[in-house]
């Protein structure tokens, strides 16, 4: 069930409806029921696994807070603490193997062939026909955050299941994120009895966020995924314009396509009262590109950070040991992403990126003291952001090319067959989008850009900035938003459904 | 909570007035099953006596004009393209909601169909025009496959990307057409294929109806039994029929003849209507104007005889029926027009329409040569204006200019034309020109230009020139 689906535009509604009416102790069973529904309309056999990940969390949190709570023990003995390590791993080993086995299991297999086949050892030519679950690196990161922080102390250790149930399966957040923190939603599900429904302001900040959404996937990203796919489908046929459009293209496509889920999850939640933690705040504006990760997938990002890079030593070891924190922490990022090298090169590159921005700043830095170069104006700001998203774009030719050999030789035509004419002829026009289409497009574009820039020069979310107006101008927008997804939105018989890019990883 | 409440209900008022005019705006109208529900549904109650229903070959063969003009039958087409018989049931089953008639005419030409569902384009012809209720959710449940239900409740999804083809006639009442003003679901055609008759009166072999096409061509002769109604079913005759067919229409005569109902096939009838597939088809299906006046009025004989059915000229109640059949006759007016092919024939036809005229005399030509006085006489222009442009209809010059530059704009309904005569320093000489909602009217440099308006059907039904250099050969 997509959330640009008719499916889910009957079953929300539904939800939220009971969810208002039920008495207080059953809110949480109610959503957990909805959110299992949800996550099996897609194929009832996934409940299977959440619910195995969900229980082995649930009893290894258990597990560890009552080890720990053998205070004297736990402290002073230190075997208790060892104990409590040895539950965190089985915890760890358990969500990793089931990550492994489903999502990793053909990519291992055909390592080991390739190995094989390398070292003249004979041919292993075998694949698990094993489905891949949907959001499946999505629960899995955000259950192993919880037991992590429970062996942290950073949170009590639940004993309600069916609050840490609904906790894993949250429906609007199960697929796609944002990957939550216990911290944050689990706080909120405990306290779930005492949320205040009637709150208009809130229910209205929430549609509008859903609204927003809704018009970033099905006007934005799902139009200009019909060019991008046209292009990189057949780049071989393309010259530079036409595939500097599709990279630049895809880059608004992927960016349109995760941030409308985390928007459309966020507002979902709010209509129920619920806080998610933001995903996304003007990426593109980032001057930077450790300011651009400071603003893409916010809640993977920090996960990282904090599950991954601090615990490896941060930048505490000096500058080579964060060097290669950095890059450990960019290349499994990049596996998260998919189970394929392409995704691995995609995180390398961004390490790379990251590694010699850390290397270079200050060099950097004192060529422009030195050649009195103005860093704090708005021109020089410009061209940062420009070489940002331009450094970005690149990295994402790895990402939506089908193999890196792909991606090389889009790149490579890129620098050899230039064709600026097309700029000046309507040849961009036989990309799969006309005259009309492109109008659309730019026309949805510009909006885009005035919202993130408010978010950006304002930190206002589009909801928060719409209340805060008169009335007129906010009924105005919403309504046209709506009318634009009614009449330009990307649905119906005629139109090839994008499953939400991020669905896959 | 109250001021909640109110801001809430205000704001979800004016999404649904927005949503609503743009629903107007972008659903589909097509004239062969959609449009013909929503002008049944604004017929007044009880005051169509003759129903006819089916498909194309119902809407492109039964002239409502020539019924009410011959016989005064107010009769009305609720037909769809191809339209399967459970469809053809529905639209009964609808119509009965408003309509007692004193007879209906099932045209049976789907009674060959041999499919379980019919193409997407025509499960929204067949279904869209239908207002909402529990026939047309079975409607739609019986036109698709499960699966596919969904798309074709929602109406919408199937035609929200209609914004690229978005024209005139979507914003305005009736399209902006005075066709649809007093419609009755008749289709004229105008082309014309040259085909040659088919006899398959010697096909007495018969083959079963398809299971699904026979269980709704039974329930539409049962609906309009238990409704006292009496029912006759009709083949309309088309040049291209085949001998399969013909086994299929017998099998469907002999199921009429289960419930006591006429039957009849024009198909065997070519003596009794007289047509000629030579000058009278539009297509291998379907008959063109004259064969629609020649079936129709043959249609109209038998009905007339056999049923008890009311003759309604006079009666002011009926009037739409008396203006839609004089539309009809000014539409095929227009057609005889265009298919003349001289001079001589032009001029004579001419006259027959609600029509005004914007000549021009241009180039070297003048009143004074004798085929330009034929022409100018005709109009009843008097000759001594040797050159100009008028504005005219049969009873008279409304504007002219021989003269100086001038020029003069007119908005007959809703059109803007703009008649002009400039003095041009390249040739030294005045210019006339006709400009029709932007664009020119002119046929001929030298020589007489005449465009013709209809009043009637609000269009130009032609624009000729007579070439001075070329014996005034007709040019169009």
């Amino acid at each position: 069930m997509q959330f640009n689906s008719t499916h889910f535009m009957l079953f929300f509604p539904i939800v939220v409806a009971i969810y208002f009416v039920v008495p207080k102790k059953l809110r949480s069973i109610w959503l957990l029921v909805a959110s299992y529904y949800f996550y099996m309309s897609w194929n009832p056999q996934y409940a299977l696994l959440i619910g195995f990940s969900t229980v082995v969390t649930f009893l290894c949190g258990i597990g560890i807070e009552r080890i720990k709570s053998r205070t004297e023990e736990y402290l002073c003995v230190g075997r208790g603490k060892i104990r409590a390590a040895y539950v965190l791993i089985i915890a760890l080993v358990v969500n990793l193997l089931i990550l492994i086995v489903f999502k990793y299991g053909n990519f291992i297999l055909e390592l080991i062939d390739y190995g094989m086949q390398i070292f003249h050892i004979g041919n292993f030519n075998r694949r698990t026909n094993l489905l891949l679950p949907v959001g499946i690196s999505f629960y899995t990161f955000q259950a192993l955050g919880y037991v992590i922080d429970v062996f942290k102390g950073r949170i009590k250790a639940e004993k309600n299941l069916i609050r840490y149930a609904l906790f894993v399966s949250f429906f609007p957040q199960l697929v796609a994120g944002p990957i939550e923190r216990s911290g944050n939603l689990l706080k909120q599900i405990r306290s779930v009895e005492n949320i205040k429904l009637w709150n208009a302001r809130r229910v209205t900040a929430g549609a509008i966020l859903m609204i927003w959404g809704l018009f970033m996937k099905m006007v934005i990203a799902d139009r200009i995924s019909i060019l991008v796919n046209m292009v990189f489908d057949n780049y071989r046929m393309y010259g530079s314009t036409e595939l500097i459009v599709a990279a630049v293209g895809f880059a608004i496509q992927i960016y349109c396509d995760f941030s409308s889920y985390s928007l459309i999850a966020i507002g979902s939640a709010g209509v129920m009262g619920f806080e998610l933690m933001e995903n996304f705040n003007a990426p593109y504006f980032a001057v930077s590109i450790k300011d651009f990760w400071d603003r893409w997938h916010i809640s993977l990002s920090t996960w990282f950070r904090d599950y991954l890079y601090i615990p490896l030593g941060g930048n505490r070891h000096g500058e080579v040991r964060k060097a290669i924190n950095l890059m450990i922490v960019f290349l499994v990022s990049g596996l998260w992403h998919g189970a394929a090298w392409k995704y691995v090169a995609w995180g390398g590159i961004h390490g790379v990126y990251r590694i010699a921005e850390e290397m270079l700043s200050e060099p950097y830095n004192r060529v422009c003291k030195a050649l009195k170069v103005k860093t704090a104006c708005f021109s020089y700001r410009l061209l940062q952001t420009m070489v940002t998203f331009a450094m970005v774009t690149f990295a994402w030719i790895f990402f939506r090319a089908d193999t890196i050999r792909d991606a090389f030789r889009f790149i490579k035509r890129i620098l050899t067959k230039p064709t600026p004419w097309l700029l000046f002829n309507g040849g961009l026009y036989n990309l799969g989008l006309d005259r009309v289409e492109m109008n659309i497009l730019v026309f949805a574009l510009l909006l885009l850009f005035l919202v993130d820039y408010v978010r950006y020069a304002k930190k206002q979310t589009i909801d928060i900035f719409l209340l805060e107006q008169n009335i007129w101008f906010e009924w105005a927008v919403i309504i046209v938003l709506i009318l634009m997804l009614f009449i330009f939105g990307e649905y119906g018989p005629s139109f090839d459904p994008q499953q939400f890019i991020y669905f896959q990883f | 909570m109250k001021k909640t409440v109110i801001r809430i209900s205000c704001f979800l008022i004016l999404l649904a007035t927005v949503l609503n005019i743009t629903n107007h705006i972008f659903k589909v109208k097509y004239g062969d099953g959609i449009y013909g529900c929503t002008k049944f549904y604004e017929l007044e109650d009880n005051t169509v006596d003759v129903l006819f229903l089916g498909s194309s070959h119902a809407f492109e063969g039964f002239n409502t004009g020539v019924l009410w003009s011959d016989y005064g039958m107010a009769t009305y087409i609720l037909a769809g393209s191809d339209q399967p018989l459970w469809n053809t049931y529905y639209y009964l089953k609808e119509a009965l909601k408003t309509q007692k008639p004193e007879l209906i005419v099932l045209e049976g030409y789907l009674t060959t169909y041999q499919r379980e569902y019919i193409d997407d384009s025509r499960i929204i012809k067949n279904n869209f025009g239908l207002k909402w209720s529990g026939d047309k959710i079975d409607s739609i449940k019986i036109s698709a496959p499960e699966e596919r239900w969904g798309e074709f409740f929602l109406e919408y999804v199937q035609y929200h990307n209609r914004y690229t083809e978005l024209s005139r006639e979507d914003f305005l009442p009736d399209q902006g057409k005075a066709l649809y003003r007093d419609w009755k679901g008749f289709g004229c055609n105008m082309n014309t294929s040259r085909l040659e008759n088919r006899d398959v009166s010697y096909v007495t072999e018969r083959v079963p109806l398809y299971q699904k096409t026979e269980t709704y061509y039974r329930r539409i002769i049962e609906l309009a039994q238990e409704n006292n109604i009496p029912i006759t079913v009709v083949i309309s005759p088309y040049a291209e029929i085949t001998e399969e067919q013909q086994k299929l229409y017998r099998t469907a005569e002999e199921i009429a003849a289960e419930y006591g109902v006429d039957f009849k096939n024009y198909n065997l009838c070519y003596q009794e209507t007289e047509l000629d597939f030579a000058t009278d088809a539009a297509d291998g299906g379907h008959l063109n104007y004259k064969g629609s006046r020649k079936f129709s009025e043959a249609v109209g004989e038998y009905l007339k005889n056999k049923y008890d059915i009311s003759d309604r000229r006079g009666d002011s109640r009926y009037q739409s029926w008396e203006n839609n059949a004089e539309f009809i006759k000014e539409q095929i007016d227009n057609q005889i027009l265009t298919e003349t092919s001289d001079m001589e024939s032009f001029l004579s036809q001419v006259g027959n329409g609600s029509y005004s005229y914007i000549i021009s005399i241009d180039g070297s030509c003048h009143s004074g040569m004798e085929d330009v006085k034929a022409i100018m006489d005709t109009f009843h222009i008097s000759g001594d204006e040797h050159q100009g442009i008028w504005y005219t209809d049969m009873d008279g010059v409304i504007w002219y200019s021989g003269g100086a530059e001038a020029e003069k704009y007119i908005k007959p309904d809703g059109h803007d034309i703009c008649m002009r005569r400039v003095w041009r320093e390249d040739t030294a000489d005045y210019a006339n020109t006709l400009v029709v909602d932007n664009t020119e009217y002119k046929k001929v440099v030298n020589g007489v230009n005449i465009t013709v308006y209809s009043s009637k059907t609000q269009t130009i039904v032609d624009s000729v020139g007579f070439d001075a250099d070329d014996l005034f050969c007709l040019i169009r």
